[in-house]
């Protein structure tokens, strides 16, 4: 038989271990700061998982091979938020578009320090700076350009479009801006819109292939635009040749294969040759009168191909996104689409930017 | 030796809860105050682990909902995306649709998505809830690969009873619940009312924005209604129908996650009606009993996305109004009869059908179920009970393979209450019709998911005196579970399902509680905890290099523990729940997402009693997350902080 002073002997020994249970500390992994002075630097967005807060940035040296996670959140103190889509650099500031966090935050060159944001935005996807002070802020579901004071990031003016807008290009005064997305426009969304960046004005609109995503300009002035056809596979996926100067499509070169989804048009530092990603990496001259049969690089088994970016040294880097829930791996090619060799980012590594 | 004994047990069960570990159990009905107080039980006629949820403290949260009830008081993990928000269980490191809820012995899981929506589940409209752990769930139901909650409503004492309780809580939380139970000669009838709503416009430090700033809770509103209402009627001595419908309208929004916090132009909710309509028949003569039942369960989930353009809030630019209907039905007759010298044989043949209308399927989507079960007892002269279950499905024109279940139950010494149980079985999960039929992604070509289980634990309890009741239990168990379904991106622009993981679940559920009576104080103290190790060993998984690491959003350790004293008229409740770190992502890096920290939360409630002539009044406060402990069990999704509750009942 137990006694009553040893039955509440017990109970303390137990309630001992309520405390215990209460004082378990919740520390979070707080990362240490980074010093920053990023050089011969690439820049990977990962974009991270929709409605997950995941996304961040890691950054690459391309001469020392080091590698950092997490730059934004480490420096900052908080995360880069929901779906990062793209990144800009300037003279003095990284602009990084976090699409459904309605955001673009402005940070430090050197060390990706807050410096400024804006969050009045719908749904942006790219920034392209028109002059000293203003970018464009290109919108999934809006039919407007945003037009953004860079210096304090606020909001200027709308320019209407009648349409949504992916990526960018200035060429001279003109922007051309893809209409990628036919969500919430009842137009075919297979136009280059043509805004003039003085008078803020559209002044122009180019038909080319259905879901234009990419555009470049190469050594000759002309225009290339990627077009993947449709969300359904509505129609065999091109590429476009337009001429900057008069707005007329010069060339449509279809893709044999409907079922195809070419994404991701890039150009090399010479302006001579496009590469694009069609599962795996082609290359093509801009002087082709059609789509290569054979890639350049091949996507090996287990390895999924999402983004790409040729380096100022005209090297290929190529993001594998994984399974799209583990973290994603960066590919470094030579030229010629060798393997050089491999690094990690972070979830879902897509836009990249190269910065010396 | 029996203090030997004794202390060592103690010392073992605080060890475990130190490296953190869990268990439950419970087996005693002790009387006080006109109060009928079940505690943790595990039946100890049969190999099947079934643990009942204290009613004391189901009482004492009888406001609340069954999400926030299972986190407190069991083992069972539950994944809230915040208060009023959806929440799941996850039941020894299984996904949501593995474990199934049945009320009343019908499966409440959606058929579309194959999971539950505890948050949805008033406390008030049910009596009991127990718990069958993994295999022990196969003699209710086919497919909880996890572990089956039943909850049984039909158990309130029957005399004619009036109560109505209001609460106030903090954030505008007002919860009002009316029971009326009467008795007409040979009909009963009960009914059960629930009203609540709430802002729920906490504050939490927003530190998923720059610059961190405390905000207050947006867009997370909810309001739920309904009402249980239940007539039994006694034909004879030996038969009795029933008759129970719940109806419950359910609203919420839903709101952004932290980082999203700054541009309010979403507008995201949902809307849903249920009803649960039963009726069944019983014949119970001698040693037989017979039953044949039929239920209808039809549910309409509404869903509305609405963003405008951040600076028109009048401009559209995205509008998603979702509706998805299903009514399904079941029909379903058994039968149990105990036979001499120990043997005891139940069978029961059970149909389903599931009708969708979704404007995410192509078309209007069925599928036709019959589950056949055979459950075989006997007991060896009260030294061991053997338990065989067979259980056999058919459904989408196939049979799946038939699943055995093996249980023992051992009493080595007769003067002692120590049990040993050991089981193995085998159970298939099907698909759940969104993983059939979503356009695009759903794949008509996928298997049952399967579990292979071994269970082996044991039960201990004495009574040292009037002051000093002890109960132990511990329970190891391994889960292997093969064509594990999940949403993988294809060869198309979408996803789609495929059964490709491989996921070996094991762990040890302790609990331990102690009880009595001390000079008129009735005191309880129950500690609980799991340890659960939950990991993926697909090829898939060992060539990706993530084989081996647990699984997201399962905790390897969480607990509970609490304290329940009753002195006179008044009561003291005390619970702490702890849940470890949990991964939000399968890379092992422990970046800011990769892992979530561990955390504890505590709450106490105080109440008492007072008579006015034959009424009776009861007075409640509680202070719910007393530290104040900042926490989140998703990622970026705010729990809130200090919080109050006052509660005033009324009894007649």
């Amino acid at each position: 038989m137990f006694s009553n002073y040893k039955i509440i002997n017990y109970i303390s020994l137990i309630s001992s271990v309520i405390l215990l249970l209460i004082s378990s500390s919740c520390n979070k992994d707080n990362p240490s700061p980074i010093e920053g002075d990023f050089q011969n630097a690439l820049f990977v967005v990962n974009e991270g998982n929709f409605t997950t807060g995941n996304s961040s940035l890691t950054y690459y040296n391309r001469e020392t091979e080091e590698v950092i996670q997490n730059v934004f959140y480490r420096n900052n103190n908080a995360p880069l938020g929901d779906v990062a889509n793209s990144i800009f650099i300037d003279e003095n500031s990284i602009y990084l578009t976090v699409n459904n966090s309605h955001t673009i935050f402005k940070v430090d060159k050197q060390d990706a320090s807050f410096q400024g944001k804006a969050n009045q935005l719908t749904s942006p996807r790219f920034l392209l700076k028109v002059n000293d002070s203003l970018a464009f802020v290109s919108d999934l579901y809006e039919n407007n350009i945003t037009v953004l004071n860079t210096t304090n990031m606020e909001i200027v003016q709308k320019i209407p479009l009648g349409r949504t807008s992916e990526n960018m290009l200035k060429f001279g005064n003109e922007v051309f801006i893809t209409n990628w997305s036919a969500f919430n426009q009842d137009k075919e969304n297979n136009m280059i819109m043509v805004v003039n960046s003085q008078s803020m004005q559209v002044i122009d609109s180019i038909e080319v292939g259905k879901e234009p995503n990419s555009i470049v300009i190469d050594k000759n002035n002309n225009l290339w635009v990627l077009c993947s056809g449709g969300f359904m596979n509505d129609e065999h996926p091109s590429l476009c040749k337009i001429n900057p100067n008069t707005h007329q499509l010069l060339s449509k070169i279809e893709f044999p294969d409907i079922t195809n989804t070419p994404t991701n048009l890039k150009i090399n530092p010479k302006a001579d040759s496009l590469y694009f990603l069609n599962t795996d990496v082609y290359k093509m001259s801009v002087d082709a009168l059609s789509i290569p049969e054979t890639p350049i690089i091949m996507q090996l088994e287990n390895i999924n191909f999402y983004c790409l970016a040729i380096s100022p040294e005209n090297e290929i880097y190529v993001s594998d996104a994984n399974d799209y829930n583990r973290n994603g791996e960066v590919h470094r090619y030579s030229p010629a689409g060798k393997l050089i060799s491999k690094f990690d980012a972070g979830i879902i590594p897509g836009n990249m930017t190269f910065m010396d | 030796m029996k203090k030997v004994s004794f202390y060592i047990i103690v010392a073992f069960c605080l060890l475990v809860q130190i490296n953190s570990v869990q268990a439950q159990m419970i087996y005693d009905t002790l009387y006080l105050d006109e109060m009928v107080i079940k505690s943790n039980y595990i039946d100890r006629n049969s190999s099947i682990r079934s643990q009942l949820i204290d009613t004391l403290t189901k009482k004492n949260l009888n406001n609340l909902n069954l999400g926030e009830l299972l986190s407190a008081e069991s083992p069972v993990f539950i994944k809230s995306y915040g208060k009023g928000s959806l929440a799941t269980a996850s039941f020894r490191g299984t996904a949501a649709s593995h474990t199934k809820v049945l009320w009343n012995g019908f499966e409440l899981n959606s058929p579309m998505l194959g999971q539950v929506d505890l948050s949805l589940i008033p406390n008030s409209f049910f009596d009991e809830v127990s718990l069958d752990f993994g295999g022990s769930s196969m003699e209710n139901i086919s497919g909880a690969l996890g572990g089956a909650i039943n909850l049984t409503s039909g158990k309130k004492e029957h005399k004619n009873k009036i109560e109505l309780s209001q609460s106030i809580g903090s954030y505008k939380t007002y919860t009002s619940t009316l029971a009326i139970n009467l008795r007409l000669k040979k009909l009963k009838s009960s009914t059960s009312v629930y009203l609540n709503s709430s802002e729920n416009s906490f504050r939490y430090y927003n530190n998923a924005i720059i610059p961190a700033e405390w905000q207050t809770k947006q867009n997370a509103s909810y309001f739920n209604r309904g009402f249980v209402q239940e007539f039994d009627y006694k034909i004879s001595d030996h038969q009795s129908l029933s008759l129970k419908n719940w109806s419950e309208w359910d609203f919420r929004e839903i709101p952004q996650i932290m980082s999203n916090q700054q541009s309010g132009n979403n507008e995201e909710k949902q809307n849903n009606f249920n009803s649960r309509s039963i009726l069944s028949y019983k014949y119970h003569k001698s040693k037989t009993i017979f039953h044949i039942d039929g239920a209808w369960f039809y549910s309409n989930i509404n869903y509305l996305l609405k963003t405008t353009t951040a600076i028109d809030h009048e401009d559209t630019v995205t509008y998603i109004n979702s509706t998805n209907v299903s009514n399904s039905g079941f029909a379903k007759a058994g039968v149990s009869h105990s036979f001499n010298r120990g043997w005891k044989i139940n069978s029961e043949l059970s149909f389903s059908k599931y009708v969708i209308n979704s404007n995410n399927y192509q078309s209007t989507k069925s599928r036709d179920k019959y589950d056949f079960l055979i459950k075989i007892s006997k007991d060896f002269s009260n030294i061991v009970m053997a338990d065989f279950i067979l259980r056999q499905q058919y459904s989408e024109d196939k049979f799946t393979p038939t699943t055995p279940y093996l249980g023992l139950l051992f009493k080595p010494f007769a003067d002692s209450d120590l049990f040993f149980r050991i089981s193995a079985n085998m159970n298939y999960n099907l698909p759940s019709l969104n993983d059939l039929y979503w356009f695009p992604g759903g794949n008509s070509e996928l298997l049952p998911e399967k579990g292979v289980q071994m269970d082996f634990g044991f039960n201990y309890s004495k009574t040292y005196s009037e002051s000093l009741n002890i109960d132990f239990d511990i329970n190891f168990f391994s889960s292997n579970i093969s064509n594990w379904i999940q949403w993988v991106p294809s060869d198309y622009r979408y996803w789609s399902a495929r059964n490709i993981e491989f996921v070996h679940a094991r762990g040890i559920e302790s609990s331990l509680s102690l009880y009595g009576n001390l000079y008129g104080l009735f005191y309880k103290l129950a500690i609980q905890h799991a340890f659960t190790k939950s990991t993926n060993e697909s090829e898939k998984a060992l060539e990706g290099g993530y084989a081996g690491r647990q699984l997201i959003y399962v905790p390897i350790n969480s607990g509970n523990v609490y304290l329940h004293i009753n002195y006179k008229r008044y009561t003291l409740h005390w619970n702490t729940q702890f849940t470890g770190k949990r991964n939000t992502s399968l890379d092992e890096s422990t970046l800011y997402s990769n892992t979530l920290p561990a955390f504890s939360i505590s709450n106490i409630s105080l109440g008492k009693k007072f008579n006015i002539k034959s009424y009776e009044l009861e007075l409640n406060f509680k202070l719910n997350n007393i530290f104040n402990t900042s926490y989140q069990t998703i990622l970026w999704r705010p729990m809130p902080g200090i919080n109050f509750e006052a509660c005033l009942s009324f009894r007649i």
